[in-house]
């Protein structure tokens, strides 16, 4: 009569994360000039902020940098967490102690926050898996100097912002790596890089006064899908911050002439979400119909309120006699990987499979059930992709590609599919452990290795520069042509 | 010198020996938390618990109802993650949750319900299940309980064995080891008790942890109500 195991089953899934998108934490604050100096400004996450420290209104990493005691505290749980808890109990044949023994000094003794989380997470990367990473309080370097604090003009609608956690935001664009280049590949309409003249196909040299080209140093070598992944979310995370504070960027524009241009962070559309750890998010639904074909897009898989709008959308297309669906992942880092059961069950008709995540003593099925009520949509699936669909989006379309379900259009994918924990550490510190490996039913492991697209489609500068979103119109060719 | 020889052979002698029977150990629990006739007096439980999900930045609440005609239902809340409903109308077991919706429970998911839904089966847990036998107290268990352990194990009528430790000394439960059936296959887990109050004349837990693969979860008792009114209502399916 008391017992709660029977919780056990939907409790356990829910927990199991697949995001490839665990963003760093913001940096500890630049020295400021005196006391009367605006609130220095902060290196920002990669989406928006952690929460406020219980009301005192400054953030946890405003708090200080992390002292020896703490920092061998956060060693000792990040290498513990991933000895107890990694799905490989052999970590990969790794001398776990070894390493131990050659990094903690190392670690301990280095001169500044940034160099100790990059030590320790250089001893996660000897690991050469996605989701094993340490963040925490100071791991960014100091802000550049050509940052730009907001205001301190108080206005009810920023103070309203801020009340909510909401108060990280950013200037509108998206940049990926293009032809080798980073490159703007979105703008934002409204935006304040809109307003600037910004414009997809237009190549990123800076952001914030930092040259883009490079990654900061990593603990193993990357893939090239890995290092445009990478490079993706470095961009983001300069890109945030603030809501009204300013960022410089320095571009070519479609001549190749020089610009710089100071843009202003915008606020978030609608409010934003931290749930498990992970990163907080702005989730974002999108879906509309072109023709016959009904195409839905979003950027992370959470139950609430991202899974209920892309089920209404689909119902919507079955409703409206939809021949084909369009399920544009690109730039969708995961999230929780559950939420691929529900979403796959709306997609057929027939029991499916998804493939197996593989625990550390035992294995679980994600295979899709009749849920009582659900009329599943019948018609074509195409499933968009590029560098930034990762982990959860990886399984779910891994799953449907090898079921003959969807078929894949775009870029090979992050690589970047294991399922994981985000474990808090002292001071604010976290550690993401990878505690399932994922294989698809025919027991394809997809991390360190992508779901190839059935349809590759290369994108280019002058695409962009033309307007062209060359992987949907490809999307929508396939999808018209299978159309009766 | 006869002695010694009793005593060494004693000492040396299969732990399996020492085991009491199954129906001795669940009986001492059922005195342990009240006896039968306590039980038997409370017609319906209305509890509200709050869950913590340790290190992973997570939190929720619970409601259970059940009456004694086998009506129950357990509604679980994680705070921005989603809500999932389980019940019973005394007939048939329905699971309703975000990721595999609303279903009929069947097979072993559908035993495991009735287990848990069977109205106050604590002092009387041998009947719920096909047969009972001691066992030697699993390593994982014993090395964290500090206390001696008696063990059970309990087989159901699908799926697979749950084992029940309890306390030697107290006759308390300690600790439970099963698996959990789910759509995507047995889920091995952990439980184990403590926070022993009694109310209204029998004794139950308040505290209760669950560990399963990767994740800790902490559940605790806020509010336990006995012989609360409960609408036939509540228990009934919700529609699709």
């Amino acid at each position: 009569m008391l017992t709660f195991h029977r919780r056990v089953a939907p409790i356990f899934t829910l927990f199991v994360l697949a995001c490839a998108g665990r963003a760093p934490a913001p940096q500890a604050p630049a020295p400021t000039p005196g006391p009367d100096a605006p609130v220095a400004a902060t290196q920002p996450p990669a989406f928006v902020p952690l929460a406020t420290d219980g009301g005192s209104g400054r953030h946890p990493w405003q708090v200080g940098s992390a002292g020896n005691q703490l920092r061998q505290a956060i060693f000792d749980g990040a290498w513990t967490a991933v000895r107890d808890k990694h799905f490989d109990k052999t970590l990969g044949g790794l001398d776990w102690d070894g390493l131990r023994r050659k990094y903690e000094p190392l670690a301990l003794a280095a001169p500044d926050e940034p160099t100790f989380y990059r030590l320790l997470n250089e001893m996660l990367g000897l690991l050469g898996q996605s989701h094993l990473q340490v963040h925490g309080p100071g791991e960014e370097p100091a802000a550049p100097p050509d940052e730009i604090p907001p205001p301190q003009t108080r206005t009810a609608a920023a103070d309203a912002i801020r009340d909510a956690g909401d108060d990280y935001g950013d200037p509108g664009l998206l940049v990926r790596i293009i032809e080798g280049k980073p490159t703007i590949t979105r703008v934002r309409p409204g935006s304040s890089a809109a307003g600037a003249g910004l414009r997809p196909g237009f190549l990123v040299t800076h952001i914030g006064g930092r040259a883009l080209a490079t990654l900061p140093p990593s603990g193993r070598a990357l893939r090239p899908v890995e290092e445009r992944f990478r490079l993706r979310q470095l961009a983001a995370r300069r890109l945030a911050g603030l809501v009204g504070s300013r960022v410089t960027l320095r571009c070519l524009d479609e001549n190749d002439r020089p610009i710089e241009v100071m843009l202003e962070r915008d606020p978030p559309r609608s409010r934003a979400i931290q749930v498990l750890n992970m990163s907080p998010v702005v989730p974002e639904v999108t879906s509309r119909q072109v023709g016959e074909v009904g195409i839905v897009a979003f950027n992370v898989f959470l139950l609430q309120p991202v899974l209920g709008e892309v089920q209404k959308a689909i119902d919507g297309f079955r409703a409206h006699g939809t021949k084909a669906i369009i399920i544009d992942l690109r730039g969708n880092p995961g999230g929780i990987g559950a939420v691929v059961i529900p979403l796959a069950a709306r997609l057929s008709t027939a029991p499916l499979t998804l493939g197996t995540i593989v625990y550390r003593d035992f294995s679980n099925t994600l295979a899709t059930t009749a849920s009582l009520g659900i009329k599943p949509f019948a018609g074509r699936v195409i499933v968009l992709t590029d560098e930034g669909t990762a982990s959860t989006s990886e399984i779910f379309t891994a799953g449907l590609q090898e079921a003959k379900r969807a078929l894949v259009v775009g870029d090979t994918t992050a690589g970047a599919a294991l399922g994981s924990v985000i474990e808090e550490l002292p001071g604010g510190a976290v550690v993401q452990i990878p505690v399932a490996d994922f294989k698809t039913p025919k027991g394809v492991s997809i991390e360190g290795r992508g779901v190839q697209p059935d349809r590759r489609v290369f994108e280019t500068r002058a695409g962009f520069l033309a307007g062209h979103d060359v992987v949907l119109d490809a999307g929508l060719e396939l999808a018209k042509a299978s159309l009766p | 010198m006869t002695i010694a020889i009793l005593v060494a052979l004693l000492a040396a002698a299969p732990a399996e020996t020492a085991l009491r029977p199954a129906q001795a150990i669940l009986a001492d629990y059922a005195s342990a938390i009240g006896g039968r006739a306590a039980w038997k007096r409370l017609h319906s439980v209305h509890i509200k618990r709050a869950l913590i999900v340790a290190g992973q930045g997570a939190s929720g609440s619970e409601e259970h109802w059940a009456t004694a005609d086998g009506k129950n239902l357990t509604e679980s809340t994680l705070h921005d993650v989603a809500t999932f409903r389980q019940g019973s109308d005394g007939r048939m077991a329905w699971s309703q949750d975000p990721v595999f919706g609303l279903r009929k429970l069947e097979g072993a998911e559908q035993e495991e319900a009735r287990i848990n839904g069977a109205w106050n089966a604590e002092p009387d847990l041998a009947s719920l299940y096909l047969n009972v036998k001691s066992v030697p107290p699993p390593q994982e268990v014993q090395a964290e309980a500090g206390t001696d352990l008696e063990c059970v194990e309990l087989q159901k009528k699908l799926g697979k064995p749950v084992v029940l430790c309890f306390d030697a000394k107290t006759h308390l439960r300690a600790f439970q080891i099963g698996v959990q059936p789910s759509p995507g296959g047995d889920i091995p887990y952990r439980l184990s008790f403590g926070d022993w109050r009694t109310v209204k004349g029998i004794k139950t837990w308040y505290l209760e942890k669950m560990i399963a693969g990767p994740t800790t979860v902490e559940g605790r008792i806020t509010s336990l109500v006995f012989d609360e009114k409960i609408p036939a209502s509540r228990f009934k399916m919700p529609k699709p």
